[in-house]
C-alpha cells in the first residue's frame, strides 16, 4: 500500500489546452480521495497520468516514495476501474478476474483461490462462466472492481465508476464501494463529476476547475465553507444562493452565499437578516419542500420542513441568520470572510 | 377491410437476389457440365446443357496430363503461408499505424495507401529483379515472399483496429501486458471478423494468381495449380473437358474455406455485439 504525491502536475495537450494546471495534492495511505468537477476540470486526466495511461508535462506523480516517470502502466502496480467497464468482451468473468494476476504470472493454483476469493467477496461465484455481455451493467460494474481487487494493487483508481447505473443501483454499490474500502484499506482515488457521490463516499474530496485545484478537504469542510464562488456553487444540492450583498445589508463589491436549508421562516428567526422570496415552483418532497423562486433579483431556493405549505406567487417572508452567511468578493470570487 | 396482402413465403429482396444469384452460378455450371463431357459434345453447336452421358474420365485424365498432386501442394504451401503472413505482418503494421504514436506516422500511412493505386503491372518488373537478386526466381520463395505484406491488409486491420474501445487496451495495459501483449491478447482476439476477410481475401487472392507465378516460374515441378493448368490451352487446341475438369478440382479449396471461413464471419460479427 502506498499513498500518492501530485507535484506540481500540469497536463498540456498538443494545440495548447491545458487538463491540468500546476496540481498539488498528497493523497494519504489508506484514504479515500475523490477528484470531483464538472465535466472537461482535468479530473480524468490526473487519474490517467496516475495510471501511466498519459504523460505529465511538467512536474512529478509520486506513488509511495517512487518517481513513477517513465514507469510502464503494468510496473506501477495500480489497478483502475473504467466508466465503462472495459472488461474484455472474449473472455469469461473468470478469465477476467484472472487476467492481471496470469499477467504477474503467479502460480495457477494462487491464481484459482483468488479468483475464488474475489468472486465470493462480490458475489460473482455464479456468474464466473458468463462473458461480460451476458451480464447485467450492475453485474458488470462489479466484474470490473472485481478485475482491480483480484491482483492486491498498493492504489486503486476509479474513473467515474458508477455514472452508467440507475440512480437506485447507485447508491447501493456506493455503500458497498464505501465499506469494500474500509475492508481492504488500500488507497483509493475516485474520480466523478456527481458532486452527492462526491459528499457520501469521499474522506477528504478535491474540487477541480479548469485544470486547477480549487479546495481540497473533508466533505464538512468543503460544504460548510467553501473557499470560493465556484465551490461554493459546486458543492451541494440545491446549489448555493448567491445574492448581492446590498440585498443582505453588504456593502457592493460583495456577494453573499446562502445556503438553501439557512433560509427559514421569520417568525423562527426573528434576528436574522430579512429576505422576501416570491414563490414560482413549489417541489414537496415530504421531508422537505424547495422553493423555488425569486428574491433581490435573482432566483433563489429555499429548502423548508415538510409541513410548510406553500403556493406559487406567494410572498415569503424569510431570514437567514448571520453566522450562516458566506461572503465572497464579487471579482475575484474569493473568500472573504 | 377485407383486403388481403401477397404474402411470399420469402422476404421481397430475393424476388431480385435469386435470378441474380442464378446469373452468377451460370458460368459455374457450365463449368461443370462441360468438365464432364467428351471433347466432341463440347464442340457440338449449339451447345446442348444436358450432356449425353457422364464423363467422369476427364478427371483422372487431367491429373494424369501434368503432376497435379505436385502443382496442388506448391499452391497449398505458397498460399499458406501468405496468408500466415499477412495475418501476422499486417496485424503488426496495423497496429502501428492504428495506435502507437511515432514520428510521421501520417505521413507514412498516406505514403502505404497511395501504393495502392499503383498498379501490379507497374511493379512488376522492379519486383522480379529483386527476387532475382535475391536468388529464388524459380523457387517457391518467389511466390511467398513478395505477398507476405500487403497494404491493402494493414489498411483494412488498422481501421478495424481504430474502432475497437480503447480502454480494453488501456486497461490490459494496466493489468500488465506489454505492447504486443495487448495485440496478442486483446486486439487480435477481437478482430477475428477483420482476420478472417482478410485471411480469405488473401487465400482467394494467391491460390488464384496466374500472372506473377508465370514470370517467375520456369520449370514444371516449381508450378502452382493455375499455371498447371494453362497447360491444357495449346495455341491451336484446347482441351476444354481436362481444363474444366482441373478447374473444378482447383475450385474444391476456394469454395471450402469460403463456406467455413463465412459462417465464421458472421459468428464472429454477432459476437462482438459487447454493447448493452
Amino acid at each position: 500500500m502506498a499513498g500518492v504525491l501530485f507535484d506540481n502536475l500540469t497536463k498540456r495537450f498538443p494545440g495548447g489546452a491545458v487538463a491540468v494546471d500546476a496540481l498539488t495534492l498528497e493523497i494519504a495511505d489508506g484514504e479515500l480521495m475523490v477528484l470531483v468537477g464538472p465535466s472537461g476540470c482535468g479530473k480524468s486526466t490526473a487519474l490517467r497520468m496516475v495510471a501511466g495511461l498519459d504523460d505529465p508535462s511538467e512536474g512529478r506523480i509520486l506513488i509511495g516514495d517512487r518517481d513513477v516517470a517513465g514507469v510502464s502502466p503494468a510496473a506501477r502496480d495500480v489497478a483502475m476501474v473504467f466508466q465503462s467497464y472495459a472488461l474484455y468482451p472474449h473472455m469469461t468473468v473468470r478469465k477476467n478476474l484472472a487476467f492481471p494476476l496470469q499477467r504477474r504470472h503467479l502460480p495457477r493454483q494462487q491464481v484459482k483461490s483468488r479468483v475464488a476469493e474475489v468472486s465470493e467477496m462480490l458475489g460473482l461465484t455464479e456468474l464466473l462462466d458468463r462473458r461480460p455481455a451476458q451480464l447485467s451493467g450492475g453485474q458488470r460494474q462489479r466484474v470490473a472492481m472485481g478485475r482491480a481487487l483480484s491482483r492486491e494493487p498498493i492504489v486503486f483508481l476509479l474513473d467515474e465508476p458508477l455514472s452508467n447505473l440507475d440512480a437506485k443501483l447507485r447508491a447501493e454499490l456506493r455503500a458497498e464501494l464505501k465499506q469494500l474500502h474500509a475492508r481492504v484499506g488500500t488507497t483509493m482515488i475516485y474520480v466523478t463529476h456527481d458532486q452527492v457521490e462526491a459528499m457520501t463516499l469521499g474522506e477528504r474530496i478535491a474540487v477541480l476547475d479548469h485544470g486547477r485545484l480549487q479546495q481540497v478537504g473533508t466533505p464538512e469542510q468543503v460544504y460548510g465553507r467553501p473557499c470560493n464562488l465556484f465551490v461554493a456553487r459546486f458543492v451541494g444540492s440545491p446549489a448555493m444562493n448567491v445574492l448581492p450583498g446590498p440585498a443582505l445589508g453588504r456593502p457592493a463589491g460583495v456577494v453573499v452565499g446562502v445556503r438553501s436549508e439557512s433560509l427559514k421562516p421569520r417568525s423562527e428567526l426573528p434576528g436574522g437578516l430579512p429576505l422576501e422570496l416570491v414563490a414560482e415552483v413549489v417541489e414537496p418532497l415530504g421531508s422537505d419542500v424547495y422553493v423555488h423562486g425569486q428574491a433581490a433579483g435573482t432566483t433563489v431556493v429555499a429548502r423548508l420542513a415538510g409541513s410548510a405549505q406553500v403556493s406559487p406567487g406567494e410572498r415569503l417572508e424569510l431570514a437567514v441568520a448571520e453566522s450562516d452567511l458566506h461572503l465572497f468578493d464579487e471579482h475575484s470570487g474569493a473568500r472573504t470572510s | 377491410m377485407n383486403r388481403h396482402s401477397l404474402r411470399l413465403p420469402f422476404s421481397p429482396r430475393h424476388l431480385v437476389l435469386l435470378p441474380l444469384s442464378l446469373v452468377m452460378l451460370l458460368p459455374l455450371a457450365w463449368m461443370l457440365i462441360t468438365s464432364i463431357e467428351t471433347l466432341s459434345e463440347t464442340r457440338h453447336f449449339p451447345p446442348h446443357l444436358i450432356p449425353a452421358g457422364i464423363h467422369w474420365r476427364n478427371y483422372p485424365d487431367a491429373l494424369d496430363a501434368a503432376p497435379f498432386g505436385r502443382f496442388f501442394l506448391n499452391s497449398t504451401i505458397v498460399t499458406l503461408a501468405s496468408v500466415a503472413g499477412n495475418l501476422l505482418f499486417c496485424s503488426l503494421a496495423g497496429y502501428a499505424f492504428a495506435r502507437l504514436r511515432f514520428f510521421g506516422r501520417d505521413v507514412l500511412f498516406v505514403a502505404l495507401l497511395a501504393t495502392l493505386m499503383v498498379p501490379f503491372q507497374v511493379t512488376m518488373i522492379p519486383t522480379f529483379l529483386i527476387v532475382h537478386d535475391l536468388g529464388l526466381v524459380n523457387s517457391l520463395g518467389a511466390l511467398i515472399l513478395p505477398n507476405l505484406v500487403t497494404p491493402f491488409g494493414i489498411f483494412l486491420l488498422r481501421q478495424f483496429f481504430r474502432t475497437l474501445p480503447i480502454e480494453l487496451e488501456e486497461a490490459a495495459r494496466i493489468d500488465g501486458c506489454s505492447r504486443l501483449g495487448v495485440l496478442f491478447r486483446v486486439v487480435l482476439p477481437l478482430s477475428m471478423p477483420a482476420l478472417a476477410t482478410l485471411g480469405i481475401v488473401t487465400f482467394l487472392w494467391t491460390w488464384n494468381d496466374f500472372l506473377w507465378p508465370l514470370i517467375v516460374m520456369s520449370s514444371t515441378n516449381e508450378y502452382t495449380v493455375q499455371l498447371g493448368l494453362a497447360s491444357f490451352q495449346g495455341a491451336h487446341d484446347t482441351k476444354w473437358p481436362l481444363l474444366m475438369a482441373g478447374n473444378m478440382m482447383a475450385l474444391a479449396p476456394m469454395l471450402i474455406v469460403f463456406v467455413v471461413a463465412q459462417r465464421w464471419i458472421v459468428q464472429s460479427l454477432a459476437a462482438t455485439g459487447v454493447k448493452g
